[in-house]
């Protein structure tokens, strides 16, 4: 089963922010990136694959008027785009990827050079973006009152597929992964909805408190949720039609309410979570 | 970031501070008149209605020097006077306190039953002055215009907010650490298990659906007995609020720890750069609140210690804390007007008072709040 391992310590202590760690994975490189939030800070942490190397560094959040402080990163996160990999910070004043108006913008990011340029701004949703997340052709974004809209790239444009109503709160986090939705709830719960039909595979009362970050290791539909009731919870996805969801494992880490969480590899083997106001990011292993 | 956030912080920041006021008023033997006026003279200050609209105003919150600086010229409203030390360690509970009371808040709109539990004590500071009495139902009033309706991501929009200022805060209390609510380390212990948040469920099922929608259930052993909480606070001007959170939590048997240092501070070097700039926004309310405050009321005078005794404020007025970034807050008092360069710097043009304008009679606070 899962066993502790060495922490890794960061420069600044996390925000109480959802989905705050991103991680990037450099397989050719035996490199791994980590990144979080604190305020208008990002710490960020690259690690040798054996975990003997660790450097840390800042990047601050600045504005050219800056008579009113610093402002604040909501998000940062590594996309990675078929020619490249870019590192998208979201701030209070600043670019904004999903927006608190509820709109998506949708960005052309050319595959050398930094002359990126708004394509278009998708308004489907009524209430604030909280998470995004993509597959292939296929996007999902979740909104504070818990709707999920999924959208299908046809030439360059995106266009709705799917629309699942929510039931007021928030959806903090989605993972997407063959087709299959998971969402983490502010109210505990964790959805499993098929992209296709939007049908509901599975309900679960994951968590006792909101669930802030959720990820999918990609090679084997493992499903990681955290959540301010200090546990982590490691499920697995079945896709089948209907897709089904079942429980594997459980950690509680003492008094962390936790707000960050990714799988490090693939097959779900290795995780990695952050807590608010620590300066930690903890790992954990399966051992087989 | 939530541009609603500061009048839940200045209330409950202010809820707090009445209540450790109050608790050190009464064991240090200060006459029922007195205490009583004190009260009433804060309360009014604080929730004076041109001062609650300027703050209800949708802003980000005031940096955490600032704020700081608010709760100074707040605490020396009235004829009570609070040295630097003992100034300082009110400060510190008061934001541990209210830092505890969102950490454990079961969900983001409990801060409102949190918010509502401080204005029902300091409401009932008040019950004998008709007026200062009216100031504080107009701002239950204004609480519920502006918070009842809001929905649980806006709350939790407050709530994160809330949490990011208070973040890297890890001051021991020791009423918290003797109820074994925080830990050596200043963290707070969250206790697994227990009540849940209003409308949840309790965690330990999958609702799995078939093709036609049809359900079956499979249990899982969540590692902890919850309970589904029965009923929601209330939100009206008077009601069960249910949540015990923001509400005063010293008395005669449970005081307000003054013997020793009983603050210790481990405030981690932040990059706390949100006080690099005093905000307008704030030096325009400091501003406000200081000539509402009026001249210094110099008759009738008392000083009020948060230690035991003044040797004992000496002694931690002496003890400068090492690698704190709370050190670099001016402390101020009041009653000598703004002195220090850094303290200029936020208070920028604020005159102390035009200083004939008020004597020591006790209807000169109201006088000036009128005016």
């Amino acid at each position: 089963m899962f066993k502790k391992d060495k922490p890794i310590t960061l420069k600044g202590s996390t925000s109480s922010l959802c989905n705050n760690l991103a991680a990037y994975v450099i397989a050719d490189k035996s490199q791994l990136n980590y990144a979080v939030v604190h305020k208008s800070v990002i710490n960020i942490a690259c690690a040798s694959a054996d975990g003997t190397s660790v450097v840390g560094r800042q990047l601050i959040c600045k504005e050219p008027s800056a008579s009113q402080g610093l402002p604040f990163v909501i998000q940062a996160k590594w996309v990675n785009l078929p020619a490249r990999t870019i590192f998208v910070l979201t701030s209070q004043r600043g670019i904004q990827v999903g927006s608190e108006a509820g709109a998506i913008l949708v960005f052309d990011i050319p595959s050398k050079g930094t002359s990126v340029n708004l394509l278009d701004t998708l308004q489907k949703h009524s209430a604030s973006i909280c998470d995004l997340a993509s597959e292939g052709d296929t996007l999902v974004s979740a909104d504070e009152l818990g709707s999920i809209i999924v959208w299908k790239l046809g030439g360059s444009s995106l266009s709705v597929v799917v629309n699942i109503r929510g039931s007021g709160w928030p959806c903090n986090s989605v993972a997407l992964w063959n087709d299959v939705i998971v969402g983490g709830f502010a109210s505990g719960h964790l959805r499993v909805f098929s992209a296709t039909s939007g049908a509901i595979g599975a309900e679960v009362t994951a968590h006792a408190r909101t669930i802030n970050a959720v990820d999918i290791a990609k090679d084997s539909g493992v499903v990681l949720s955290v959540s301010d009731d200090t546990y982590l919870r490691i499920w697995q996805l079945k896709a089948m039609n209907v897709p089904q969801i079942e429980y594997r494992h459980g950690e509680c880490l003492a008094d962390l309410q936790l707000v960050g969480g990714q799988f490090v590899d693939g097959q779900g083997k290795a995780l990695c979570v952050t807590g608010y106001d620590s300066n930690e990011i903890n790992f954990f292993v399966n051992q087989h | 970031m939530s541009l609603k956030t500061l009048p839940l912080l200045f209330i409950n920041l202010g809820g707090e501070m009445m209540y450790i006021l109050d608790q050190r008023l009464r064991a240090q033997n200060i006459p029922t008149e007195k205490s009583k006026k004190v009260l009433n003279d804060i309360v009014a200050t604080m929730f004076n209605k041109r001062f609650m609209e300027e703050l209800f105003k949708p802003q980000t919150l005031y940096s955490k020097k600032a704020m700081r600086t608010v709760f100074d010229r707040l605490a020396h409203a009235s004829i009570m006077r609070l040295n630097a030390a003992s100034m300082d360690k009110l400060y510190d509970l008061m934001t541990m306190a209210f830092k505890y009371q969102v950490s454990l808040a079961l969900r983001p709109k409990d801060i409102l039953l949190i918010t509502l539990n401080h204005m029902d004590t300091m409401r009932s500071y008040v019950e004998d002055s008709a007026g200062v009495r009216s100031q504080v139902e107009h701002v239950y009033r204004m609480l519920a215009e502006t918070y009842a309706s809001l929905s649980q991501g806006e709350f939790q929009l407050i709530r994160q907010t809330l949490l990011n200022f208070f973040q890297d805060m890890h001051i021991r209390v020791s009423i918290f650490l003797k109820d074994k609510v925080q830990n050596n380390n200043g963290r707070f212990v969250l206790k697994i298990g227990g009540t849940l948040p209003y409308g949840t469920e309790s965690p330990g099922l999958i609702r799995s659906f078939d093709a036609s929608g049809k359900s079956r259930n499979i249990a899982f052993a969540p590692g902890a007995n919850y309970t589904v909480s029965g009923r929601e606070g209330s939100f009206d001007q008077r009601g069960d609020r249910i949540t015990k959170l923001g509400c005063n939590m010293y008395s005669s048997s449970r005081p307000v720890e003054t013997s020793g240092p009983s603050i210790s501070k481990s405030v981690m070097q932040g990059s706390d750069m949100d006080t690099s700039n005093p905000d307008p926004l704030a030096k325009a309310h400091l501003d406000l609140l200081s000539r509402l405050i009026g001249a210094n009321v110099t008759k009738n005078e008392f000083r009020l210690n948060l230690f035991k005794d003044d040797k004992e404020e000496d002694e931690a007025a002496s003890i400068q804390p090492i690698e704190v970034a709370e050190s670099q807050v001016v402390n101020i008092d009041a009653s000598k007007g703004g002195k220090t360069s850094e303290l200029a710097k936020i208070m920028g043009e604020m005159s102390v008072g035009d200083k004939g304008g008020g004597g020591g009679d006790d209807s000169d606070l109201l006088d000036l709040m009128d005016s």
